[in-house]
């Protein structure tokens, strides 16, 4: 069996060499700690393809320390990491079932508290010319969500379908039709 | 087809012999028991097994509309009551009514033809009742048919301006107070919004949002 510091040096050495496609590095890194925290872990990681050294590189710090805080913080004992393509954007999905906490308006206010990672992780986002946000409340868990631009040339891939043009005022309350109803 | 096996359940026995005495005279419709509140209802059921449970809406113990969702398991159930109110109406409905007929407002020959449709798997109004399902699907979705609303077109008006809100970078606050709703409405928008278009965070959210040009 391989010691899990050996597995880590194992992988920081590869990543010195070629750096791992992003869905198996952000997979094996929450494996890796969800064994070693003997934490619940769901995985729902799909291939989001080349995003550039930066966007990758921030992706996995960030993913780092949204475990760490999971962790020590939030005393949570499941977690759910989830890699998404949407709208031209990767999108990063970190759920646990701590104790979560009160989100103040400005994310910038968690630097004061006990929370202080999470500006860090913002600011790394914000690097890879992303946003992070953070959904929370004391007894409800915490949903951290981050998203990166793709690169130009993915952005050309079919993109999802357009949505209909805006609903004409007072159109929503069209009601729906009820099938196998006999409208006497 | 069959016999249709039904089953009378008013508060008042003499309704209940005047529906049984018009079925009495149709073809292929057997009343096979009574009962006099919903709770009563369930138990005859249970021994009778109906096809259609002719259900009185106001009654003791089990009014009809919380006795039509164990009912309409086994069975298939059809409101009978004086009352038009909306709330009953769609309260019958979203707990499994096939069917509501307002007393009056149909002829013996009409109910048996209803029984049967609602043998048959039809469902069936009476015009004076229509008002008040419509009036209830023009309000805002209920629970009863978040499961047919998916997708980015099922979006209200309301939740696109949410959305783009969102994707603008605001708090929850910050977009309650652009829409001068509270801090709890916002959130539950949101939650619809996600259940909606399938995600699972604010960043998914607008990250879809973004990516089909939402404004």
């Amino acid at each position: 069996m391989v010691d899990r510091r050996r597995l880590d040096e194992l992988l920081r050495a590869d990543e010195g060499d070629a750096p791992l496609p992003l869905p198996i590095a952000l997979k094996a890194e929450a494996e890796r700690w969800a064994a070693a925290q003997r934490l619940a872990l769901d995985l729902a990681i799909e291939d989001v393809g080349e995003l550039g050294a930066v966007a990758a590189r921030e992706l996995e710090w960030i993913l780092r320390e949204a475990l760490r805080n999971a962790e020590r913080h939030a005393h949570a004992s499941r977690v759910a990491v989830r890699l998404r393509m949407l709208g031209g954007r990767a999108v990063l999905t970190i759920v646990d079932d701590g104790e979560g906490f009160e989100v103040p308006d400005d994310l910038d206010e968690l630097s004061r508290g006990r929370h202080f990672g999470v500006t860090g992780m913002r600011e790394r986002a914000q690097l890879a010319g992303g946003d992070l946000m953070v959904e929370s409340a004391p007894g409800e868990g915490c949903v951290l969500s981050v998203w990166v631009p793709a690169p130009e040339a993915r952005r050309d891939a079919p993109r999802p379908p357009q949505p209909p043009p805006p609903a004409a005022e007072g159109s929503d309350t069209v009601p729906r039709a009820v099938p196998g109803y006999t409208w006497q | 087809m069959a016999v249709i096996k039904v089953l009378l359940v008013d508060d008042n026995a003499i309704v209940r012999r005047g529906i049984a005495s018009l079925l009495g005279e149709a073809q292929g419709i057997e009343v096979v028991g009574e009962a006099a509140d919903g709770r009563e209802a369930v138990a005859v059921a249970r021994a009778t097994r109906p096809d259609v449970v002719c259900l009185d809406v106001r009654m003791p113990v089990m009014d009809g509309v919380a006795a039509a969702k164990p009912l309409s398991e086994h069975a298939k159930v059809l409101m009978l009551s004086y009352s038009e109110d909306e709330p009953l109406v769609t309260g019958a409905i979203s707990n499994g009514a096939s069917g509501y007929l307002v007393h009056g407002r149909f002829d013996p020959d009409e109910l048996e033809q209803r029984i049967k449709a609602i043998a048959r798997g039809e469902m069936v109004l009476s015009p004076a009742v229509t008002p008040a399902v419509f009036d209830a699907l023009r309000r805002a979705p209920g629970p009863s048919n978040d499961d047919r609303e998916e997708g980015l077109g099922s979006l209200t008006a309301r939740e696109r301006e949410v959305l783009n809100l969102l994707a603008r970078g605001l708090s929850n606050r910050d977009i309650a107070d652009e829409l001068v709703i509270t801090n709890k409405t916002v959130k539950n928008h949101l939650s619809r919004i996600y259940e909606k278009i399938g995600v699972h965070s604010r960043a998914e959210a607008i990250a879809l949002w973004l990516g089909v040009g939402g404004r």
